[in-house]
């Protein structure tokens, strides 16, 4: 029954704090008892029980919480929470809930429209807060990084073992502190299994300061640490999962790193992947002799000692870090004592949340959110205006104002309560979904801190937008329709309307949703084309590039250059393998971007030169590749020796740069993005054509090739040219690459055609996110628009029905009930396009050269939503009788 | 709500029923739960839950309190000491004078012949 204990004391937990410490053990037992006696009488008995009591636990807790919370406002009363002199009653919820149901399209409209913008709302403060979430250990809030700030590099300093050691006994604010470096194993290498697995190099007081003991064997200890000591290893709970099937007789034997044989003293538990996602740990070894020259660079962190805040430790560390401050050091260097996930951080002294680019977005989220709680407002009002008769009645009742619109209010509030609720569990969907866009190499190396599940702090900053909202949406309307005199309201509801119009605010609102909905949807039509252009830019790149094989490959050692030669050699001699070309980057994939000045051609603006993406390539890389020299000639060895000053360039840039003119034998150089001097004149030796460097925008993608010697990098990608299904030879890659260098790392990156530079996913994100926005102002715009018409339909009501008795003709009556919608449609179009032309004709120029299409797009669209929004008031005005209306008279 | 407050309010079923429950001896809350089910007739019942909200409520009015556990209890469950609730004197009165309108009630029914006489 150890069960239902535990889910008697986890719905307990629904009730207060402070009942559940008078309550809670007696109700234990209580329970207890009644199991035992049940028990005895057979398992329906007490599964009977079982459920009665957590139903009713359920009920009971929700209620005592809500009772206690509105037990400070409300007045003392007999028989529980009544509060007839006061502003706001449980009769007000319970209104507020059946107007829900009562008015069923605004109640969707309205939750849709805030389920939306609530979580937009909240969504950078929430996304900031789970990427700077503590570590998940013991009291992990108290884990903090020791970092210098330099104003004059705008980053963070490194800092070295020098540091840690001098610091480490001066500071008296921390338990400990602790350094680690980050590195990358090859584990057993050579069998062909295993890509090259994330680890650190940690001093032995990490994992006392951490307090997560090991799962098997033991953490590192100081001894670990000392010159000579045995080399060890502490493995990671997925790596001795993955590669040793998690053979518990691990710990005590060993395995090689690299070339070096480790003997392996622990296996940490699931989930620990220190400090950002590694899965090994060997002992940070110091080196001999406390000399700032010989130091080593690390990341220190340590935690607070008991009782102490960040502020008093930053003090102490500011204080220690000036007086033990090498010389070197710029002085101007300020001390930060900062969460532990500012690590990832190479800046920021103040914080992501300090940041303008952070205060743009939370600025733009609100702005969306206050679009969403302003149309919602506009229902509100047409809701309440409709309901003018009830509120005069209960005003000529003595009902004050004040009293009304709390009601108004209340009624938001559970409006926007409902909306809470789904956006919460929409704000959940989209960030667990997340993870499902992001290419794995993304995921892989997220930080395992991250934490973008619902806190309790995300709820309490929900609830604060929802009461934001209830109060824009709904006291600024309730504001409105109570603001007339008594006595003229009572008038109007004896004569069976509202009499309250909309003002002129209400129609530019409407005018600007449309205006902003038309942009929309043209950028989210621009954005899907540029999005579904990249799938079929294969042919654009020129390369059957499902036939490759994309991978990293990382040669550490000094003889690299051997290495890659002879790992190449082999690779090609491999049967199957048509080719290996070799470069930094392969086509598709992310390029560095340069400045390029070409001689005798000036730049507009006075630039200096033009954006430029560069590749360092092989010298056999385009034949390799099977592309054309189609102008000048290719690479060779004559252009490794000396000062290199060979370039080859892309068709593009002979277009961009030349206008098409023969580019062979010219000159370009390298011109530094700020101030300074620019690099040497190089000649350009031939021309290819182009291979996606850019593929989110080959008109864009000028590009330019410098040549690249074996060993010139320490890490490199090969295109292996396989044929279908080119990673069925990853195993032999791996085994190739191991056995020419045992400390050599692979990571497969896969099949070149699932390979894409990183704007790729920023235009995934915004495409989807601009789809997500389209989707709330298209409702929003709709939503407006019906509320307009359901209102002038309802104040009109006598006008149609006397029209309709006087032979008025159907069309007729139809033209004058949309006509005024029609045109807040119109200029919301007209106003627009411009809009939509301007922002994707100037911001984004080729990729968006759509953009008058797409705006059309949009206000197709836009017609089509806002003539289903017509369509119900429109009906409901044709459906008037003549004698209902002449009655209403 | 002072106490004579509570004293004069007109009292809910179930809290009555509890109450009643405690009107004869100090009980545990499970015996409450269980004597309000057995004198109801388990018309009306009264589960853990909802049991422990009566139960603080009427504390707080001031018409049940804790006490000592009775002589012939025993001592302890599962290392845990039993809490007792009693009657306190406001209670007491609270419940006579709900059962005093219980009854004018009935009379009022028997009046009207909703009710038969009660057998003699």
């Amino acid at each position: 029954m150890k069960w239902g204990q535990r889910g008697f004391s986890l719905l307990l937990r629904l009730f207060p704090l402070a009942f559940r410490a008078r309550h809670g053990e007696a109700m234990r037992e209580a329970f207890q008892t009644g199991c035992e006696e049940r028990r005895g009488r057979g398992p329906v008995s007490l599964g009977a029980f079982l459920f009665r009591t957590f139903l009713d636990l359920v009920v009971s807790g929700v209620r005592e919480r809500v009772a206690s919370s509105v037990a400070p406002l409300r007045p003392p009363a007999p028989g529980g929470f009544r509060a007839r002199g006061g502003i706001v009653s449980l009769l007000d919820v319970k209104l507020g809930i059946r107007m829900l149901g009562k008015y069923p399209g605004l109640t969707l409209v309205s939750t849709l429209a805030l389920a939306v913008g609530i979580p937009v709302g909240l969504a950078p403060s929430h996304f900031v807060d789970g990427l700077m979430a503590p570590l998940p250990v013991p009291r992990g809030e108290e884990i903090r990084a020791l970092r210098l700030w330099s104003p004059a590099m705008g980053r963070a300093a490194f800092l070295t073992s020098y540091d840690y050691e001098t610091w480490r006994p001066a500071l008296s604010t921390f338990e400990d502190i602790a350094a680690f470096q980050e590195s990358s194993y090859n584990v057993d290498p050579g069998d062909g299994s295993g890509a090259p697995v994330r680890g650190a190099s940690v001093t032995a007081s990490a994992f006392e300061i951490l307090r997560v003991p090991a799962l098997l064997g033991r953490t590192l200890q100081p001894a670990d640490q000392a010159p000579g000591a045995e080399d060890v290893t502490v493995l990671g709970y997925a790596l001795w999962q993955s590669r040793y099937l998690g053979d518990p007789s691990l710990v005590g034997r060993t395995i090689r790193l690299g070339s070096t044989p480790h003997t392996v003293v622990g296996v940490m538990p699931e989930g620990f992947l220190f400090p950002k996602r590694q899965d090994l740990w060997t002992p940070l070894r110091l080196p001999v002799g406390h000399q700032s020259e010989t130091a080593v660079p690390v990341e220190i962190f340590g935690r607070l000692a008991r009782g102490i805040t960040p502020g008093q430790a930053e003090a102490e560390f500011a204080l220690v870090s000036r007086r033990s401050a090498q010389p070197e050091r710029d002085p101007r260097i300020q001390a930060g004592v900062e969460p532990f996930a500012y690590t990832l951080l190479p800046g920021l002294s103040g914080g992501i949340r300090g940041t303008p680019e952070f205060l743009g977005f939370q600025t733009l989220a609100v702005l969306v959110l206050l679009v969403a709680c302003v149309n919602v407002g506009l229902l509100i009002f047409a809701r309440t205006a409709n309901r003018a008769d009830e509120i005069a009645v209960r005003t000529a009742l003595g009902a004050g104002r004040a009293r009304i619109v709390a009601q108004i209010f209340v009624e938001c509030l559970v409006l926007a309560l409902l909306a809470t609720g789904a956006g919460l569990m929409l704000m959940q969907l989209v960030f667990d979904g997340m993870w499902r866009f992001l290419p794995a190499s993304w995921s892989a190396a997220l930080p395992f801190w991250i934490d973008w599940k619902i806190t309790g702090t995300t709820g309490v900053h929900a609830l604060v937008l929802a009461a934001a909202s209830a109060v824009v949406a709904g006291v600024v309307p309730a504001l409105r329709v109570t603001g007339g005199p008594v006595q003229s309201n009572i008038q109007r509801a004896s004569a069976g309307r509202s009499g309250v119009r909309f003002g002129g605010l209400s129609s530019v609102l409407i005018v600007l949703d449309v205006a902003v909905a038309v942009t929309a949807v043209g950028f989210a039509r621009s954005t899907a084309d540029a999005v579904r252009f990249t799938d079929i830019s294969d042919e654009a790149v020129g390369i059957p590039a499902t036939e490759y094989l994309a991978a990293t490959i990382r040669l550490p050692t000094a003889d690299r250059a051997d290495s890659q030669e002879e790992l190449v050699r082999r690779l090609k001699a491999e049967p199957g393998v048509r080719a290996v070309a070799v470069a930094n980057s392969l086509p598709r994939m992310q390029h560095g971007t340069v400045l390029v000045e070409a001689e005798g051609i000036e730049l507009p603006d006075g630039r200096t030169g033009m954006s430029t993406r560069l590749a360092r390539a092989d010298l056999d890389f385009f034949d390799e590749l099977g592309q054309p020299i189609l102008a000048g000639r290719g690479f060779d060895v004559g252009d490794l020796e000396g000062a290199r000053t060979s370039v080859m360039v892309n068709t593009t840039f002979v277009e961009r740069v030349f206008g098409g003119q023969n580019a062979v034998g010219r000159r370009v150089r390298f011109r530094p993005w700020g101030d300074g001097e620019p690099g040497p004149w190089m000649e350009i030796v031939g021309v290819v054509g182009h291979l996606g460097m850019r593929i989110i925008n080959p008109d864009g993608d000028q590009g330019l090739y410098l040549p690249l010697a074996p060993g010139d990098m320490s890490e490199i990608r090969m295109a292996i040219h396989i044929g279908d299904d080119p990673t069925s030879f990853v195993p032999r890659l791996r085994a190739l690459a191991g056995d020419v260098d045992p400390d050599a790392m692979v990571s497969i990156l896969g099949p070149l055609d699932e390979q894409y530079e990183g704007d790729y996913y920023i235009l995934m994100a915004a495409s989807m996110g601009a789809a997500l926005l389209v989707g709330v102002l298209l409702a929003l715009a709709s939503s407006g628009i019906y509320a307009l018409l359901s209102h002038s339909v309802a104040l009109r009501t006598r006008e149609i029905g006397i029209r309709a008795a006087l032979g008025a003709d159907r069309k007729q009556l139809i033209r004058s009930v949309v006509s005024r919608s029609l045109s807040q449609l119109g200029l919301g179009v007209l106003l627009g396009m411009p809009m939509a032309a301007l922002i994707l004709g100037a911001g984004t120029r080729t990729i968006f050269s759509g953009a008058a299409g797409a705006a059309a797009f949009g206000l197709a669209v836009l017609f089509l939503v806002a003539g289903a929004a017509c369509t119900g008031p429109t009906l409901r005005a044709l459906r008037i009788q003549p004698t209902d209306a002449l009655r209403e008279g | 709500m002072t106490m004579n407050d509570a004293a004069a309010a007109p009292l809910s079923a179930r809290d009555w029923h509890v109450l009643v429950a405690l009107s004869r001896e100090p009980l545990h809350g499970y015996a409450v739960m269980k004597a309000v089910g057995e004198d109801s007739r388990g018309k009306v019942t009264a589960e853990i839950g909802s049991l422990y909200r009566i139960l603080n409520r009427l504390m707080e009015e001031g018409l049940v309190a804790e006490t000592d556990a009775p002589d012939d209890a025993p001592e302890e469950t599962r290392g845990r000491p039993r809490r007792y609730y009693s009657l306190t004197d406001s209670g007491r009165a609270a419940l006579q004078a709900e059962s005093q309108r219980l009854r004018e009630a009935l009379d009022l029914a028997r009046e009207r012949e909703l009710l038969p006489d009660p057998p003699r």
